[in-house]
């Protein structure tokens, strides 16, 4: 059933660009963590969650786990989101999660264009 | 184990459904504790809520607690375990009793994922109307969780 998630990892604009397509779950999150731990401290990366059509607290953990790593390096790490499902919108906003990401509607407005 | 297991699901179920009535319906899953199998138990959840049409918001919540019901139960768990999960419903409402066995008794596995487990606690406080996950139990653990029709 993996074939259900697809994650790529890209630039743009300066950033990391990480692309999740299908669902994030406990079968799916391992992928999405190796992707991320592969960038290094300090960079600006956009995980582009838009393609996403499920996401649990695995998922969401693995996307804290990145958030505190990206900050941890020298310079303005940061990790941004783009959702635009309100379905991964609502588990950001129940979990307390929605105001500790940097949430953006699209990709060009997370790449600041 | 499958007896086993049923009979533990049953009881979670006796607590989680002491108000259902006997409607008569129910399904049984039971599943190798293999995540990518948690799309099965996602599934028959959507299914039975879309087939009661509680309405797509609904369908989605219930999909997405069936899942943290699932990892919740299955904190501690390793290759061998077998996870069962019994649904019934009434008019208005959707019971799931979940059972996991074997289960590593509460500790390092379950200290490793406590973050985790926390955001699993509140994705079902915010998208059910009860819900519980108990403490391993002579190698098992048993949860359950109720979703009612929303008020429209």
């Amino acid at each position: 059933m993996d074939e259900l998630f697809q994650v790529t990892v890209g630039e743009d604009a300066g950033a990391r660009v990480v692309t999740a397509v299908g669902e994030v779950d406990v079968s799916t999150a391992p992928e999405l963590r190796e992707r991320l731990h592969e960038i290094p401290e300090g960079s600006i990366v956009v995980v582009d969650l838009s393609g996403v059509t499920f996401l649990d607290s695995t998922g969401l953990g693995v996307l804290v786990a990145a958030l505190k790593r990206v900050r941890e390096g020298e310079g303005e790490g940061d990790l941004r989101l783009v959702v635009s499902r309100p379905q991964v919108t609502k588990v950001l906003e129940v979990t307390g999660l929605a105001s500790v990401f940097s949430i953006f509607p699209t990709l060009d407005a997370a790449l600041g264009r | 184990m499958s007896a086993h297991l049923g009979d533990l699901a049953g009881e979670a179920a006796t607590e989680g459904w002491a108000n259902l009535g006997d409607s008569g319906d129910f399904v049984e899953l039971q599943l190798p504790v293999h995540p990518e199998l948690w799309a099965l138990a996602r599934m028959s959840a959507s299914a039975i809520a879309a087939r009661l049409d509680f309405g797509v918001d609904a369908v989605e919540d219930l999909r997405l607690a069936i899942d943290e019901l699932c990892n919740s139960c299955a904190a501690g768990a390793d290759g061998t375990s077998r996870l069962q999960l019994d649904y019934r419903w009434d008019e208005d409402s959707i019971h799931v009793a979940c059972a996991v066995a074997p289960v590593a008794e509460d500790g390092a596995a379950e200290e490793a994922s406590l973050s985790s487990l926390d955001l699993s606690r509140r994705i079902l406080d915010a998208l059910v109307d009860d819900h519980d996950v108990e403490a391993v139990k002579a190698g098992q653990r048993r949860g359950w969780l109720v979703k009612r029709r929303p008020i429209e």
